[in-house]
């Protein structure tokens, strides 16, 4: 599902990441570890293409995405959902309108956003707060929203950065439960997080990673 | 673009300005704001263009002729003058009509004409200029051209007052442009740079959608719409406040200065210049928006 070979990756000759080698198969939840600055979350951009220079190869379904121009990055984001530590939800539209856009970025037509809107919101225990703002959802129910937002449209590969970072144990636990039902689905999922407790609990595939190179892998 | 496209981007460009109301407020105040000085010069500009073409259209040759033609004479002179490529009319007056026009115009002194004897005035033609020569190059030549006519006396037009005339049109025509011009670059920069404002604001949001998969045109073309939505309601009100003033003024005119001025008048902006407003409006919203989130489309 996704190779990385040789990649390495600078920032203004700082190396963020060292001679990276990988490979993640389809349907598996991979965990990225690392103290901060070890470089979990330079490569998940990598793979969602929010950082486009890097040495090495990159084969994500079979297609290096080095090759990719500028325009076809959509199309390559639509099949990958991204959960961010700080949620990135729009703020001045409504939970619904949030999970709502990614389906309007593909054409979906209305009726059927509706229904998958409201579906995935209803799945994640949030159908009481479609038309909140995230401002007046807490932290947990902002996650689950932008988690909403990630799996609505099926993508193929979810990728997380940190999604329980500013979460207590339980409500973490609450989160990673609902990655685990995705990744059930048929998902790949790739969750970037340094919380010792959960790496623990889950038993899944850790990759550590220190000063930007692989010191662990299975 | 499909239909569904389409209602989507105009659905989001309005939901995007009722999200950011205030902004939007400040947005379309200040375009009005500087889209009104822009009004006000245009309104003193094209009326002063009106007075002084209305002076333009005075401007005339009188082309005195000798006694004792026969009719016959006065019409080859007639043809010969109508043939300049400047004439755009030339109106007889017979000795008869100019001594009885001259004693309208005395009509209070009559007695002093009594002692004349024969009719002393000479007959004449009155020329008027076509808009095109109506300068004090192309006046004087043809008057010049007049005077070897044969059967021509003499010819006046007025000379020094052309001449004025001409360098004040000159200079206006100068004048104009250059306070235009500067007014149309303020506002240029102050419409731009306001609508850039109301897509700063939402710099995080433009990344956000990329992140999801949006294309660039997918994000873009409701920013485009609600550029062109801003700028078109800025003009449009400050054309609205400017007739506001206007009507107001000149009541105030009409009645404290009416008897000072006469039948001085000042006109509003023309349609077609209501029509560049409007469209300039639209086309800085445009723009403003266009060189704005094309700069915070690169994630």
């Amino acid at each position: 599902m996704i190779q990385m070979f040789h990649v390495s990756k600078y920032y203004d000759n700082y190396p963020a990441l060292r001679d990276i080698s990988l490979e993640i198969n389809k349907g598996e939840f991979i965990f990225i570890t690392g103290p901060s600055g070890a470089g979990k979350s330079t490569l998940l951009k990598l793979l969602f293409c929010a950082e486009r220079s890097y040495e090495g190869q990159i084969l994500i379904q079979g297609r290096n995405i080095a090759r990719l121009s500028d325009s076809k990055i959509p199309y390559l984001r639509r099949n990958m959902g991204v959960v961010f530590q700080d949620y990135k939800l729009l703020q001045h539209r409504t939970i619904y309108e949030n999970v709502a856009f990614t389906l309007k970025v593909i054409g979906m037509p209305r009726s059927e956003i509706k229904r998958k809107a409201y579906f995935v919101l209803k799945q994640l225990g949030l159908e009481h707060k479609l038309d909140s703002f995230p401002i007046k959802l807490s932290g947990g129910e902002q996650q689950r929203a932008a988690i909403a937002r990630a799996i609505v449209n099926e993508p193929a590969i979810l990728i997380a950065d940190e999604p329980t970072g500013n979460l207590d144990y339980n409500l973490s636990m609450e989160i990673f439960e609902i990655l685990k039902d995705i990744n059930v689905r048929g998902t790949t999922v790739i969750v970037a997080t340094h919380n010792r407790e959960v790496l623990n609990k889950m038993q899944r595939r850790i990759i550590a990673l220190e000063k930007g190179k692989i010191v662990s892998n299975g | 673009m499909s239909l569904y496209n389409i209602t989507h981007f105009i659905e989001e460009a309005l939901n995007n300005i009722r999200r950011n109301a205030f902004v939007t407020v400040i947005t379309v105040g200040t375009i009005a704001l500087s889209f009104l000085i822009l009004g006000v010069f245009l309104i003193i500009f094209s009326n002063l263009k009106d007075i002084t073409s209305s002076w333009q259209e005075q401007i005339q040759i009188v082309a005195y002729l000798k006694e004792g033609l026969s009719s016959a004479d006065i019409t080859s002179l007639e043809e010969k003058i109508r043939a300049e490529r400047e004439v755009s009319s030339a109106h007889f007056i017979s000795k008869d009509k100019a001594l009885s026009e001259f004693k309208k115009d005395l009509a209070n002194q009559t007695g002093l004409l009594d002692g004349l004897g024969e009719n002393p005035l000479p007959a004449y033609f009155e020329v008027k200029i076509k808009k095109a020569y109506q300068d004090s190059g192309a006046v004087s030549s043809l008057a010049e051209r007049f005077k070897k006519i044969k059967g021509i006396e003499d010819v006046q037009y007025g000379q020094e007052w052309v001449e004025n005339l001409s360098s004040f049109l000159d200079l206006m025509v100068i004048a104009g442009l250059v306070v235009g011009g500067l007014v149309s670059l303020a506002v240029i920069l102050i419409v731009s740079n306001t609508v850039k404002l109301t897509v700063y604001a939402r710099a995080e949001d433009i990344e956000i959608m990329k992140l999801i998969g949006a294309t660039d045109w997918f994000v873009k073309i409701p920013f485009l719409i609600e550029g062109v939505v801003i700028g078109l309601v800025g003009a449009f009100l400050s054309i609205a406040i400017l007739f506001g003033i206007y009507q107001l003024l000149m009541q105030r005119l009409s009645l404290n200065a009416g008897i000072l001025l006469g039948k001085f008048s000042i006109a509003f902006l023309s349609w077609p210049d209501i029509a560049i407003l409007l469209f300039a409006g639209m086309l800085l919203g445009l723009f403003g928006s266009f060189v704005s989130v094309g700069r915070f489309l690169k994630v």
